[in-house]
């Protein structure tokens, strides 16, 4: 049971108080509530590359990173299709600092030309690094646009193309920075041997005079229902050939979501599940395979993914995960099975709380999510589903007309 | 009144704070193997280390040592590869292990709870593993496939093909994995090696978490009542380390858009006098994102996504390396500014200012890791399978918070020298 309170600063600023006594370091977590999905076609990537600039100095800071380290502390970012966070861990007695540096940059950024330069250049590296220069990385991109046509998950988080994050230019980033990056939009959340008293009295002090800005109302293209199978083939220079197959599966809030979770579990997350006994070990059609779903905001996707034995067929291998999944469907779980992948949740609960950051990262994400106090519900939601409304769950998941199948073979000539 | 925003708020640094690593508890079990735990944390979980000199070190021929590790779960004389993993995971653990260049190390996390159902079947597979042919077959099968996708990314590449420079590709920390030592592998290979190698005997173990004097005596009953013979100090030979070229340029993927850069030279272990002031060197160099390197390469002139510089201590050696992919059009362009860093570390004195940020943070971050009881378990680890008394931490925090920048300076005259450093770049 994680403890927290919470208030709100005038400017709508939501703030959340996380005590723990035993620890003498505090983490305090900024959360913006834009992601990739908040971006246009045109202009995809811009999440993520903001993420870069947001280090880039503030109006009153010219380095964000010095006097942090200087404070011994450490921090870090990340973007994804939903949410961009900000986060810092440093020794309780240089607190304060966090708030300095977290505030001022809401505040507004310096918006410097070299700053903006440089980090296109670093994001395209990035860019190459994870998803042009390694086999199988572009994969998702491919998935991605064959799952969804009309959401925004359609691209990562990296963007769609490296050349509009090349275009991008200062109006853009100020426009994005001033339509995001307000108060209103955003959740601090403040873990440590603190009181809520001295958490008001800074975040009044650092954030109090940040102009709350116009709400952000989001309003993004829903995805229809898939209403047949698709298919895509591609060709790389890639040793193995690879399958990836996608089902649409419920959003975060939706009642199947821990169903969804669960059966990810059971199917392909580690090596006593059935995917990987069946088919790595038993039919020895994979080298490797996995299970998994995206965890997004809106409607997500579960996936299955693995590299196909040498010497085997991808059609093969395609067939034989639609058997077992059709099989999830139609049989549905052992009540051991179930046991076993809640017993894997509750475990992966724990390990998480043991640490500071994660407990106030995920307080800040529930509370974006509606009510930061849904997390204390969420092993219970887990326990609440039974071998029939999972077997439910997996019938309507693993449907052929809900199913996006992408066939990511080896090109003829390229030599193993 | 107007808030100062212009101004730091003040600062306590961390180089005045206390670091005081919290005790651990030294016993023996009935059989008389070692055992090291401390109760830390508040949730219920356990982590559980058994540490073994099994390392790539200690193999007879190339890649037994971690398809031992591998299939260490794949099966034992009561239970199939099946029936392990869906043991552990019923119970929510993670068992892994881990093989090093010294040690291999079978580590279980898991909720303390349920550590009376799981120690039955690690102590199982610890000492009755089999190592079945079909088992076998299967790694090699997966594991030449899994090699042959990571041999097309050039940092695997350029990770490879470093050590073997700087240690030689007959040394075992210089032997990288190639698929014909892979097929080589025999049942009757692995199983001399498990049986020399993975002897209770030999086991240091490790334990931290929320666990007590009950969590003991479970490992006690269980690993503690077999007799065991006391080990035959293992004979420590030392194979010579031949160096390779002084600069390795490979084309590994002629469509590349970038190059894996690696930079190194050999550098002694934690024994040495000089680890410790490296430890503050490195990290002003690259070995934080403030460092000289990041703030060039990356902050200033946008070659890469990131560069580290970091030191890698081994029982018998390490290295120090430099480690970045960039741009393939600013490769070059990228070396030189490396050196041009360590130029610059062996002339000029680095600044009274940059020598203070640079220990708190080293000092901050320390300061973090001595909360968790898994963090401070690993630091405990360091300290006894080096051989070294706790006086050894609290001497590293006094060289964090009092090394110069003149003492730096010399150091970085003593190692930082193009000359010693071997390249090599993957495209």
């Amino acid at each position: 049971m994680l403890q927290f309170e919470r208030f709100t600063v005038a400017n709508g600023l939501r703030v959340l108080v996380h005590i723990d006594r035993a620890t003498p370091m505090a983490a305090v977590n900024v959360l913006y509530d834009v992601g990739a999905r908040d971006e246009e076609p045109q202009r995809t990537g811009f999440a993520h590359l903001f993420e870069h600039l947001m280090f880039g100095g503030s109006v009153n800071i010219p380095e964000y990173d010095e006097p942090l380290q200087m404070a011994g502390g450490e921090n870090n970012a990340y973007t994804t299709n939903d949410i961009t966070n900000y986060y810092i861990q440093l020794p309780l007695q240089n607190i304060e600092t966090a708030f300095w540096l977290e505030s001022d940059r809401m505040l507004s950024l310096a918006f410097s030309e070299k700053s903006l330069d440089v980090q296109r250049k670093v994001v395209s590296e990035e860019f190459k690094e994870h998803y042009l220069n390694k086999p199988y990385g572009d994969a998702w991109h491919h998935m991605r646009s064959l799952a969804y046509k009309n959401h925004p998950y359609q691209w990562m988080t990296i963007g769609k193309d490296l050349k509009q994050i090349e275009e991008a230019q200062l109006e853009d980033v100020k426009a994005f920075f001033f339509k995001h990056y307000r108060p209103q939009n955003a959740v601090l959340c403040v873990a440590g041997n603190v009181t809520t008293e001295q958490v008001k009295q800074l975040a009044e002090k650092w954030f109090g005079d940040i102009p709350a800005g116009e709400k952000y109302l989001r309003c993004i293209p829903s995805e229809p229902a898939q209403e047949g199978p698709r298919t895509e083939t591609v060709h790389a220079d890639v040793p193995l050939d690879a399958l990836y197959k996608a089902w649409h599966i419920g959003g975060r809030m939706s009642a199947p979501y821990y169903a969804s979770d669960l059966i990810t579990e059971i199917a392909g997350n580690g090596f006593a599940s059935r995917l990987y006994q069946r088919l790595v070990k038993e039919e020895q059609l994979f080298s490797n395979i996995s299970c998994y779903h995206t965890g997004s905001i809106d409607p997500g996707l579960l996936i299955v993914e693995g590299k196909v034995r040498e010497g085997r067929s991808i059609d093969e291998a395609n067939e034989a995960v639609e058997k077992e999944m059709q099989l999830l469907a139609e049989h549905g779980v052992t009540d051991e099975e179930l046991q076993k992948a809640k017993n894997k949740i509750e475990a992966m609960i724990v390990f998480e709380d043991m640490n500071l950051l994660s407990r106030a990262n995920n307080l800040a994400f529930y509370e974006l999510l509606g009510d930061a106090a849904l997390i204390n519900d969420e092993w219970e939601r887990y326990k609440a589903v039974t071998a029939e409304s999972l077997q439910k769950t997996a019938k309507d998941i693993f449907r052929k007309e809900n199913c996006s199948t992408l066939f990511y073979k080896k090109k003829p000539e390229s030599k193993a | 009144m107007t808030l100062d925003r212009k101004t730091v708020p003040a600062i306590h640094d961390a180089i005045e704070f206390d670091y005081i690593l919290p005790a651990i508890n030294e016993q023996t079990l009935h059989n008389g193997l070692p055992l090291y735990w401390l109760n830390a944390g508040v949730q219920d979980v356990v982590e559980i280390d058994w540490v073994f000199p099994a390392g790539v070190w200690h193999e007879p021929q190339p890649s037994v040592a971690f398809a031992v590790a591998s299939l260490l779960k794949n099966g034992t004389t009561k239970r199939n590869a099946h029936q392990i993993n869906e043991a552990l995971e019923f119970y929510g653990a993670s068992l892994k292990v881990n093989t090093g260049n010294d040690n291999a190390t079978v580590t279980l996390h898991s909720l303390t709870k349920h550590l009376p159902d799981l120690l039955p079947i690690i102590y199982d597979l610890i000492t009755d593993a089999i190592f079945q042919e079909a088992e076998l077959e299967i790694y090699k099968q997966n594991a030449i496939q899994r090699l042959l996708v990571n041999l097309k990314q050039c940092e695997f590449v350029a990770n490879q093909r470093i050590d073997a420079v700087l240690f030689g590709e007959e040394h075992p920390y210089g032997r990288f994995s190639k698929k014909e030592k892979i097929e080589a592998l025999t049942r009757e290979t692995l199983l001399a090696f498990y049986k020399a190698n993975y002897r209770l005997a030999d086991v240091k173990i490790f334990m931290g978490g929320n666990v007590t004097e009950k969590e003991v005596k479970y490992l006690d009953d269980i690993f503690g009542k077999i007799p065991v013979q006391q080990s035959v100090s293992q004979k420590e030979n030392l194979p010579p380390v031949v160096a390779g070229d002084k600069k390795q340029n490979l084309l590994n993927d002629p469509d590349g858009v970038q190059g894996a850069i690696r930079i190194g030279r050999l550098f002694p272990n934690r024994h040495h006098p000089d680890y410790a002031p490296m430890v503050v060197l490195n990290t002003l160099f690259g070995g934080y994102f403030g460092s000289r390197l990041m703030s060039n390469i990356r902050e200033d002139k946008g070659y890469t996504y990131g560069i580290y510089s970091s030191l890698t201590p081994y029982h018998h050696g390490g290295s120090l390396v430099i480690q970045t992919e960039v741009g393939r059009d600013v490769v070059e362009a990228a070396v030189k500014e490396v050196y041009h860093e360590m130029e610059l570390l062996c002339n000029e004195t680095a600044s009274d200012d940059e020598l203070l940020l640079v220990k708190n943070y080293l000092l901050g971050g320390l300061l973090g890791d001595l909360d968790g009881p898994f963090s401070i378990l690993q630091r405990w680890r360091t300290i006894i399978l080096n051989g070294f008394s706790k006086d050894h931490f609290d001497n590293n925090i006094r060289v964090y918070k009092t090394v110069t920048a003149a003492e730096l300076k010399d150091l970085a005259n003593r190692y930082f020298k193009k000359d010693d450093f071997f390249e090599v770049v993957v495209v």
